[in-house]
């Protein structure tokens, strides 16, 4: 048995290098009925730093009230997009939001998430969801 | 005698066909939806222009039906959908009566075979005329976006389909989707053409002004679209059903057919058909 528990160590130590730093960086804000303004209008959450070098997001729609679906992008703290827009539903996973293939953001840098209804709807729509800026 | 009552209406559609296509309005309208499925795609290829494969997204979801960028566009079309649809060839039957064609026409012929084939000629034409500009858009995107995408609308990984059953036709998006384009293509005609017939219908309740009537049309809509969504009822409202990707009930989405065409059909028969020359002045 002793043979071999250097070799189960080194086993677990490895197993957690791969496990950690999903549960590290997985530092998810949640946002709680964001309005989606009416024709189409944007919103978008505050400004965040990001955490690791990771040239993505990761969002997750939890409710959507008034509409199906919304849209959803990222720029950075002076308006400009970084990412294409992509729609989502209510879903029980988080979607990955990647940056153009251009951009690239390190940490430090900071982004925020914009949002809009999908639909040129006349009245407002809310969105709850949770999105890890990585 | 059946069948030169057949000729006689096959000759009016005709006639009717002639005078559509020929009107200022069908051409006006016809090109302002050829030229919103025409910027749908332009403004698609802009955007996508110049990004690697890996960012490209399918030809199906490229569309104006799908499309993220263009939903603009489609949801303007939607909204304006009745305007643009009773302005076609719905007011036939008053600017006939007004002008004094309508005696005309019924001294060779009899006004049920005249009304009718107006119905008829309106419900095709406003149909093709809405579904033509969009199954431009989609064969443009054809040539431009490749069959299978490596992004797609909703960032999801390939593995997964994104099925949720709640979305109406969802089963036929993974399946075939571009049945699942052609059959919203066909919605969004569908109810063009019941709100041209439903303008039609209208036309002999409220006979004193055209403007009357499209205007109001259109406002009455919205205005039941924004109670519907403010009352949290807004997948009960008709423009739910001609949007893709939303929710709904197939049941009620059935009886907002049955409701707009039984309405505008007994509208016709029953004003339509004992509608006298001299009530119009």
């Amino acid at each position: 048995m002793k043979r071999y528990l250097g070799k189960i160590i080194l086993a677990i130590l490895l197993s957690l290098t791969i496990i950690i730093p999903n549960f590290v960086f997985a530092d998810y804000e949640s946002y709680v009925a964001y309005s989606l303004p009416r024709l189409k209008g944007d919103n978008y959450t505050n400004v965040h730093d990001k955490q690791t070098n990771d040239n993505y997001i990761k969002n997750q729609v939890t409710a959507l009230d008034n509409t199906d679906s919304a849209d959803f992008w990222v720029v950075t703290q002076d308006g400009t997009r970084i990412s294409d827009n992509y729609n989502q539903k209510v879903t029980n996973y988080p979607i990955t939001i990647n940056f153009r293939p251009t951009i690239h953001k390190y940490k430090g840098d900071q982004i925020k998430m914009g949002m809009q209804n999908a639909r040129l709807s006349t009245g407002y729509a809310f969105v709850s969801g949770k999105v890890d800026f990585r | 005698m059946i069948k030169i009552g057949c000729d006689i209406l096959r000759n009016m559609i005709l006639f009717e066909l002639k005078n559509c296509i020929n009107r200022k309005e069908f051409k006006v309208v016809f090109m302002a939806l050829f030229l919103i499925s025409i910027s749908a795609f332009l403004m698609t290829c802009y955007i996508f222009y110049g990004h690697p494969l890996s960012f490209v997204r399918s030809a199906y979801e490229s569309g104006i039906i799908r499309g993220n960028y263009s939903s603009l566009l489609l949801n303007v079309e939607i909204i304006l959908l009745p305007v643009f649809a009773t302005i076609i060839y719905s007011d036939s039957f008053y600017t006939n009566a007004r002008l004094g064609t309508y005696k005309n026409i019924l001294t060779r012929t009899d006004k049920k075979i005249y009304i009718l084939s107006q119905c008829i000629v309106i419900f095709l034409v406003t149909f093709f005329t809405f579904f033509i500009p969009l199954l431009i858009n989609q064969l443009l995107t054809f040539i431009v976006f490749p069959l299978v995408g490596f992004d797609n609308n909703s960032a999801l990984p390939p593995f997964d389909l994104g099925y949720q059953k709640e979305y109406l036709f969802d089963f036929v998006r993974i399946q075939w989707p571009l049945l699942y384009d052609f059959i919203y293509m066909a919605l969004d005609s569908l109810f063009a053409s019941l709100f041209a017939l439903f303008g039609y219908s209208l036309f002999f309740v409220f006979n004193k002004s055209r403007v009357f009537v499209i205007a109001g049309m259109f406002i009455v809509l919205q205005i039941l679209n924004f109670v519907l969504s403010v009352a949290g009822y807004y997948e009960y409202s008709i423009e739910q059903y001609l949007y893709s990707l939303s929710k709904g009930s197939y049941i009620v989405l059935v009886l907002w057919i049955v409701l707009l065409l039984s309405v505008s059909l007994s509208i016709i028969i029953l004003k339509g058909f004992k509608y006298e020359i001299d009530i119009v002045k």
